[in-house]
């Protein structure tokens, strides 16, 4: 659950820095129009790849990863073991 | 014969009832489907009451319904509104009263904003694609409703409404430099003379299955939604959270194996950058086009490379004139670090470079390129204004006159006859009475090998000049600081442009369609200097 929860912090407070206001599920669309932009999917890139240890290749940045929280939670656990 | 955007449409559903018109996500509509489906949307327009020369909006994320309601509201006899599905809804509702929407073309996501838009649009008579509710005071129809209404009527064929090709057919609205926005009219003589020339010069054909990465609201979807159904072709939606992952776009345009890409460069850049393209076979790709601003060469060479089997385009034209030049890339090994040129004007076409005093300059010299073509706008939507500014005459004859649109950019006729771009007119300051172009200092600061994307703008100050600011996102391993650029910036340009102070940023604002929006750039460096 630990992966998840960072993942959830740096998303809230870091990325959208209280943009949408309320809380982000485990499970909510996080390429919704409106929710994080190309961008922000870079920086989100950075900050997992520096707190998990670990190197995204890019051609694991797709939407089958990145579509949720828990999506790049089982992504990133998946190449942590 | 063929006069009207919605004709050609017909032609295509006639000559290939069963070849996949548009495609989106995991669904298609095909030829046969499109034509029955607008038919049926036009009938419920005119029943609830769309008269001829009406605006409609349309107020759609990407999906089928956009293709279904464009040519719906062409047929009923009105002009569609594309309204950017992402604005503020204060926003929206301003462009709706600007041209007096009374009908709007949406779907039920859409149903938030639709309150607060409604609250704003007091004109606005009935919404189709949404069900009724209380928290929405014009008349609502759902789409169920509108096949269940016309299926009912048993009414598939055309509404019989008689429109000629001087009646508008879209009007798009683009931020005005005072921030009010303007809506360009185009007719449907001006978007079929688009539509054909492009097909003609691209030589698309049925066969070909085209991208759709411009948002509705923005020129370039006009070359995907109304060229592709001229020439028969598919055309790809692509689905907003692929715009945001270049890797997966890769996998997208593998897979539906494009033939003809259409974007602003800003896309092209994140598919070389991160698109994981060493990855994938690209190798359906037969032609990229890319317009909108310039391509940094660095960056253009690179992803040529990686796609060999393709053509190159750089197509130029503001969306008044829909298009108006092209530059077909020569091989990579020709392209240095110069800015790709525009190219020449294209076929039943006229440009002319004028200088202050409208008179055209010297062979060689820099001016405002102004174009007349058959692809060119009206006029801006009620704005006399703006309209008695935006037009060249140069009389022919006595009370007959040529008209051309004034582009307010800066070209050069170079001397392989090509034209080169200078910038905006309005993008050259003065700095200690020494004339810049901004765009010129842009360029040089993107030829920078550790620079991922720069954007230069011009700072004023209070003797009338301006100083020069830069921001600049540098690539991710990057070893280099502002200095260090500024130093390389001394090496090429002269002195006075060479931008005091540079920011390091990690993102630039940018407008709907991927542009960097320079003036939000500028409005902030403004007031950090206060």
């Amino acid at each position: 659950m630990e992966t998840r929860e960072t993942l959830k912090h740096f998303i809230v407070n870091d990325l959208l820095s209280g943009r949408n206001g309320a809380d982000i599920g485990y499970d909510d669309d996080l390429l919704l129009s409106g929710v994080i932009n190309s961008l922000e999917v870079v920086r989100l890139v950075t900050f997992a790849e520096k707190k998990f240890k670990t190197r995204i290749p890019p051609e694991d940045v797709t939407i089958e990863h990145f579509a949720t929280i828990d999506t790049l939670a089982t992504y990133l656990e998946s190449r942590a073991g | 014969m063929i006069y009207l955007l919605h004709h050609a449409l017909e032609q295509s559903a006639e000559r290939y009832p069963d070849h996949e018109v548009m495609r989106f996500a995991n669904q298609s509509l095909t030829y046969a489907e499109l034509s029955r489906r607008s038919n049926n949307l036009a009938h419920t327009l005119i029943d609830q009451g769309v008269q001829r020369r009406d605006r409609v909006g349309v107020f759609l994320n990407k999906s089928l319904e956009t293709a279904v309601a464009i040519y719906g509201i062409m047929k009923a006899g009105a002009a569609y509104v594309p309204l950017d599905p992402l604005a503020p809804p204060s926003r929206l509702a301003l462009a709706m009263r600007d041209c007096g929407v009374r009908h709007l073309v949406t779907a039920p996501n859409k149903r938030d904003a639709l309150t607060a838009i409604t609250a704003e649009t007091p004109d606005l008579e009935a919404i189709i694609g949404v069900a009724p509710g209380d928290d929405l005071t014009p008349r609502c129809l759902s789409w169920g409703e509108v096949w269940d209404e016309v299926n009912t009527l048993n009414e598939t064929a055309p509404p019989n409404r008689q429109i000629m090709e001087q009646d508008l057919a879209y009007i798009m609205y683009t931020s005005g430099s005072t921030g009010r926005p303007k809506g360009i009219m185009h007719t449907h003589y001006s978007g079929l003379s688009y539509a054909r020339m492009s097909v003609a010069t691209y030589g698309v054909t049925h066969e070909d299955r085209l991208s759709n990465h411009s948002p509705l609201h923005f020129d370039m979807s006009t070359f995907d939604y109304l060229s592709g159904p001229l020439a028969g072709a598919t055309t790809v939606i692509i689905p907003e959270p692929y715009a945001k992952l270049p890797a997966s776009l890769s996998q997208l345009i593998e897979a539906e194996r494009l033939t003809i890409w259409y974007s602003v460069p800003f896309a092209l850049i994140q598919l070389l950058l991160r698109g994981a393209l060493d990855k994938r076979d690209l190798s359906s790709l037969r032609w990229i086009m890319f317009g909108g601003e310039p391509f940094p060469p660095k960056h253009l060479r690179a992803l040529m490379e990686l796609l060999p089997g393709a053509r190159f385009s750089n197509v130029y034209g503001p969306a008044e004139v829909n298009q108006c030049t092209y530059y077909h890339l020569p091989p990579v090994a020709e392209i240095d670090d110069t800015p790709i040129p525009i190219g020449q004007i294209w076929d039943n076409a006229e440009g002319l470079i004028l200088g202050e005093d409208d008179q055209q300059v010297p062979p060689g010299e820099s001016g405002e390129l102004v174009v007349r073509t058959p692809t060119m706008m009206r006029g801006y939507w009620g704005r006399p204004d703006l309209n008695a500014r935006a037009f060249f005459r140069r009389p022919v004859f006595a009370d007959y006159d040529d008209v051309f649109y004034r582009t307010g950019d800066l070209v050069q006729t170079q001397a392989d006859g090509t034209l080169a771009f200078l910038g905006r007119k309005d993008r050259q300051v003065k700095v200690r009475g020494y004339r810049v172009e901004l765009d010129e200092v842009e360029n040089a600061l993107s030829g920078h090998a550790q620079v991922e994307e720069g954007a230069v703008y011009a700072i004023p100050d209070e003797e009338g000049g301006a100083r020069i600011g830069a921001a600049v996102i540098l690539r991710a391993d990057a070893g280099v600081d502002a200095a260090a650029v500024i130093a390389y910036l001394q090496d090429h340009l002269p002195g006075y442009a060479v931008p005091a102070h540079i920011d390091i940023v990690s993102e630039f604002p940018r407008t709907t369609s991927g542009k960097i929006d320079r003036n939000a750039l500028q409005t902030r460096a403004v007031a950090a200097a206060d």
